[in-house]
């Protein structure tokens, strides 16, 4: 048996007290009047021998009970149980998560970062592993655990230390909550055959800026045996000045009296990269805690040369956000930049000045005696011009070859993305548009002619349509009938997932039961064929259907939207479906788009992208996700159309914001930060804390103090039967 | 402890046959002395009939006939009313009779351990003893006493002596220490006439003090009966466990257990008491030990006893005293239960 605090065990000493004070005859309390001493000599009190000790069992008892109080304050234990619990001690897995997020780009942070690192390194025992994660936009792994455990436990902390001097802070936002339960379930995977309750320690190397989100730690339930010690580095420089460009379109004579306390505004995080003549204004935010109040802005050429004359000052007090507007970009500004802030990690912002576009929807389609039965009378109506694109439509005759409105042949996809067909058609022109199709074009067949009636050759117009679908597809494609209908149809079964309805996805433009077909024409499709039907009539018959054909798409409506044949036209859902089927057709840029340095191009079409100016390697990333774009500058790039476009790329406007989060923060997201794990420094302390847990899981001082209590109840019984019987003796 | 051999009858029946006497624990509860004397008396007289004791307390003698000279006060008018003769109803002795009752009323009187002080027993004997001196047309007189004499009243045979001797009795006693030697000695100053001073007291004092005073009481021709009341436990010192104990009087205390101090203390008691019987005896004065259990009538019965003693043989003291002595006789210790 072994003792926690062999020192309470002295405290039995305190035997001695009952014992003497059994030896002690009690002074009488009572007190008995006499007639006379004179016949009386003094007994005093003494202390009488050992045969004189009375009430042995009271005792016996007293004695017992400070015994036992004394052996439980020495928290004994069995000896020979510690060395059954003791095993051999496993490691810390420790993971050493570094953010490399664009405010790690301020200075003098970096440098702290190799400071801390190390000296944490320097803490780890021989036996922990210790791995090596960085985060911006995501979870970067420099040396897992599992590779830190193939380390030979001597070199495990030269091996993180030459994995942290790989790390390098980059242009990303980071997104510090998502990369803490990421690394966290890291540890926990790589630890899934051994024990769960292992011990683990996550190092945070972050400027704690507020542009880190903390929105992926929601739901996480931190485990109890995970710490996380946060080593905040902090730059050599306070406060952070950045400069927005605003959204387009905003009152220009309200913007100079416009003035936002930095908490409140609310900015997008997507902007647009240029802006119009007139409206290049700015938004200056100075955070507080700097020292510097008065800024300049200049607009900066191709090769970060500030241009001459271009020079704009402005006053942001701290913690304040003004909007200041600037001179109209000079040919071959690139950039703006705002000068006197100290972090300039995010004073440039790059932007691409708009380009004007053109293109042309062309309608090929009989000119009609009553304009309003047409197809292009509603069409053409339909405003597609974009901010930097106009739209011009053409009007193709059937069957006039050679004239000012034959149709061309080719058609270049690239400017007339979409053509709209009407009933009639030259044979002509259906191989033109078959060539069309396949180069990339997109044909909008609108059948707005009975298929029971017949053209001027005798032909009905069903066979027709059929006909020239078959000649586009290829497909063995069925008669087209006119279909029977007492007073209108109605469109059922609108697909709301697709491209086309996709803009009325939300319930409160879902409704299309007030569109009323009179007409339409009935046609059946094979399940073998590859048609994607968007929309049916309620009576089953596709309405809406389309196919590809080459490159290209062709989509056709069975019945026209001219108020002869429905109500399509007149009703609110048609402008946003022909613009929906322009946008469709139209090659896709993305200009417009502001892009942040990290952020991956899902959605581009680009087929070659190149970083203008000086290249820098490591600036582009090319993976099946798509691009991504590391640092920011001025991006070229060729769409896979052949159109050639420019993207600007930005520092995260949340990396700007610098602000230090509270650690509070944690905690309140069920973070235990204050569990650093203490390392024992030698195996004597270890062995202490093993004997400490053994004791604690043994509680037999529990045990005694129980029995202590016994004995007080004994003692107590005594005392009172005692009292009872000297009280009948008297 | 010893016990004279004619007083032993007394003392058997006493603590063989108890019932026969009055509880004293309810004659002390009796608030009025007076009716506590008269229990006493009557009871102790009804008992005559019955008694060996018969005789002792008539002190009637003869008639005869009145003769010119006589004091007409002495006429007894029932027996003349009854004859149509005057007689003189003749007492023997009872002209120049005077009893002095001298009480002690110190601190050391007020103990008790059998439910009633020393005190209470002491009154009440005096109470009896003067009630039936009263009745026997004695004159009493009462001396109350502590440190100093507290209260005198001359012995005399009168109307109302006895409420007054009553209720100098019932007067609350003031007394402290306990000084033999100055009451006595103002006693022999203040009764100058030959007198049967009775001493009521534990005498708890130094014996050798006593001789001088009592040796002058004895030079003025006056009878000396000691009655000396003690506690039964004064006399046994029976405590069952170790005690501390206040002197009444010094207040000074000490820790004994009686286990370790019972032997030496009755040793040193009785030692006391021989001393105090070898100062009294050659002064042929008696002494009677009282203790507080005694049944009251049979303290009447020594007293009565001394007395008769005392008329009858008092010439003879020293052959009386003097053997008494050796054998302890005269002292009676009646009702000790040691």
């Amino acid at each position: 048996m072994n003792f926690l605090a062999p020192l309470y065990a002295l405290g039995a000493l305190a035997i001695l007290g009952p014992i003497v004070l059994h030896l002690v005859r009690k002074r009488p309390s009572e007190v008995l009047d006499f007639s006379s001493l004179m016949f009386l000599d003094a007994a005093p009190p003494k202390l009488t021998s050992r045969s004189h000790i009375e009430q042995w069992l009271l005792l016996a008892c007293r004695t017992l009970l400070i015994g036992l109080i004394a052996f439980a304050f020495a928290r004994p234990y069995l000896n020979s149980a510690i060395q059954q619990a003791a095993s051999p001690r496993r490691g810390v897995h420790r993971l050493l998560l570094i953010d490399t997020s664009a405010s790690m780009q301020r200075p003098g942070i970096w440098d702290s970062v190799g400071d801390v690192t190390r000296k944490w390194i320097d803490e780890a025992g021989a036996g922990d592993t210790i791995a090596v994660y960085s985060f911006s936009n995501q979870l970067v792994s420099h040396l897992s655990v599992k590779d830190s455990l193939n380390v030979p436990i001597g070199s495990r902390s030269q091996t993180a230390l030459a994995s942290v001097e790989k790390v390098a802070p980059d242009w990303g936002i980071g997104n510090l909550g998502k990369a803490l339960a990421s690394s966290l379930d890291a540890l926990q995977i790589d630890h899934a055959n051994g024990e769960r309750n292992e011990e683990m320690e996550i190092a945070l190397v972050t400027d704690l800026a507020t542009g880190n989100s903390l929105d992926g730690m929601v739901g996480i339930e931190w485990p109890s045996h995970a710490g996380l010690r946060v080593l905040a580095v902090k730059p050599t420089t306070s406060g952070n000045a950045y400069a927005t460009l605003l959204p387009i379109g905003q009152d220009l004579d309200s913007s100079n009296a416009e003035r936002e306390s930095g908490e409140g505004q609310v900015v997008s995080n997507r902007l647009p990269t240029g802006a119009t003549k007139g409206s290049w204004r700015v938004r200056v935010t100075n955070e507080a805690g700097g020292s510097q109040e008065a800024f300049t802005l200049q607009w900066l050429d191709a090769q970060g040369v500030p241009l001459e004359g271009t020079t704009v000052p402005c006053r942001v007090p701290l913690g304040m956000s003004t909007v200041v507007r600037l001179q109209e970009p000079p040919s071959g500004a690139t950039a703006y930049e705002l000068f006197g802030d100290a972090a300039v990690f995010d004073n440039r912002r790059f932007f691409v000045p708009p380009t004007q576009r053109s293109m042309s929807v062309a309608s090929i389609e009989a000119d009609t005696v009553d304009p309003e039965n047409s197809l292009r009378f509603f069409a053409e109506q339909v405003p597609l011009d974009e901010e930097t694109l106009h739209i011009d439509w053409l009007r193709w005759m059937p069957g006039s070859p050679g004239s000012k409105e034959s149709m061309p042949s080719p058609i270049d996809a690239t400017k007339i993305p979409l053509v709209l067909v009407g009933h009639e058609l030259t044979d002509e022109q259906v191989v033109a548009l078959k060539l069309y199709l396949t180069s990339g074009g997109h044909v909008l067949d609108v059948w707005d002619r009975s298929a029971e009636e017949s053209d001027a050759s005798g032909k009905k117009w069903g066979l027709r349509y059929a006909e020239r679908v078959q000649a586009w597809t290829g497909f063995d494609f069925a008669t087209v009938t006119e279909s029977k209908i007492d007073q209108y149809r109605l469109l059922a079964s609108v697909d709301l997932k697709s491209p086309l309805f996709a803009p009325f996805a939300d319930p409160k433009f879902s409704d299309f039961s007030k569109i009323r077909f009179w007409k339409h024409r009935h046609v059946s499709l094979r399940e073998e064929e590859p048609w994607t039907i968007s929309a049916r009539f309620d009576s089953g018959t596709p309405a809406i259907f389309s196919t590809t054909v080459g490159s290209g798409t062709l989509t056709i409506l069975a019945a026209g939207w001219q108020p002869n044949e429905s109500q399509l036209a007149l009703s609110s859902k048609f402008v946003p479906m022909l613009s929906q089927w322009f946008a469709l057709a139209r090659p896709r840029t993305t200009e417009g788009v502001a892009w942040e340095s990290g952020e991956r191009l899902e959605d581009s079409r680009f087929e070659k992208l190149v970083m203008a100016g000086n290249s820098i390697a490591s600036a582009i990333d090319l993976s099946p996700a798509g691009w991504k774009l590391n640092v920011p500058g001025i991006y070229t790039g060729t769409l896979s159309h052949g159109i050639s476009q420019s993207l600007a790329i930005n520092v995260p406007l949340a990396e700007s914001k610098t602000q230090v989060i509270d650690l509070e923060e944690f905690s309140r997201l069920g973070v235990h930060t204050e569990t650093a794990v203490e390392r024992p420094e030698t195996e004597q302390v270890l062995r202490q804390l093993q004997a400490k847990e053994l004791e604690s899981r043994q509680g037999g001082w529990w045990w005694l103090l129980v029995a202590a209590l016994a004995f007080v109840a004994i003692e107590s019984v005594l005392c009172v039967a005692q009292s009872v019987i000297g009280t009948n003796t008297k | 402890m010893p016990s004279s051999t004619s007083r032993a009858e007394p003392h058997e029946s006493h603590g063989s046959d108890t019932h026969r006497w009055i509880d004293l624990k309810t004659l002390m509860a009796i608030q009025d002395l007076q009716w506590r004397a008269k229990t006493v008396v009557d009871g102790f007289q009804t008992g005559l009939h019955r008694s060996p004791l018969h005789g002792f307390s008539v002190e009637f003698s003869e008639y005869r006939p009145f003769s010119t000279g006589d004091d007409p006060r002495n006429i007894d008018w029932k027996l003349y009313a009854r004859s149509d003769r005057y007689y003189i109803k003749k007492f023997e002795d009872e002209t120049n009779r005077r009893c002095y009752l001298v009480v002690d009323q110190s601190r050391s009187m007020n103990y008790g351990s059998v439910g009633y002080s020393k005190l209470d027993y002491a009154r009440t004997l005096s109470a009896t003893i003067a009630f039936q001196l009263i009745r026997q047309r004695d004159a009493v007189g009462l001396i109350t006493f502590d440190a100093v004499v507290a209260d005198l009243l001359t012995a005399r045979y009168r109307t109302g002596q006895l409420k007054r001797i009553l209720s100098m009795l019932e007067r609350p006693s003031a007394g402290e220490a306990t000084d033999l030697v100055s009451p006595l000695r103002q006693v022999s100053d203040l009764v100058r006439h030959r007198s049967l001073v009775t001493i009521v007291s534990d005498f708890l004092v130094s014996p050798e003090e006593l001789q001088t005073p009592l040796a002058f009481l004895r030079a003025r021709k006056h009878e000396v009966v000691l009655m000396r009341v003690l506690d039964p436990r004064e006399v046994d010192f029976q405590h069952p466990q170790p005690v501390m104990i206040r002197d009444l009087e010094s207040g000074q205390e000490r820790f004994v257990d009686p286990n370790l101090v019972r032997e030496s203390y009755r040793k040193r008691f009785e030692e006391h008491d021989a001393r105090l019987r070898a100062i009294a005896e050659p002064l042929g004065i008696a002494i009677v030990q009282l203790p507080t259990d005694y049944p009251m009538e049979l303290a009447l019965h020594e007293f009565l006893s001394q007395r008769e003693r005392g008329l009858t043989t008092r010439q003879a003291v020293g052959d009386r005293y003097g053997t008494g002595a050796q054998s302890g006789g005269a002292v009676s210790y009646g009702g000790s239960k040691k």
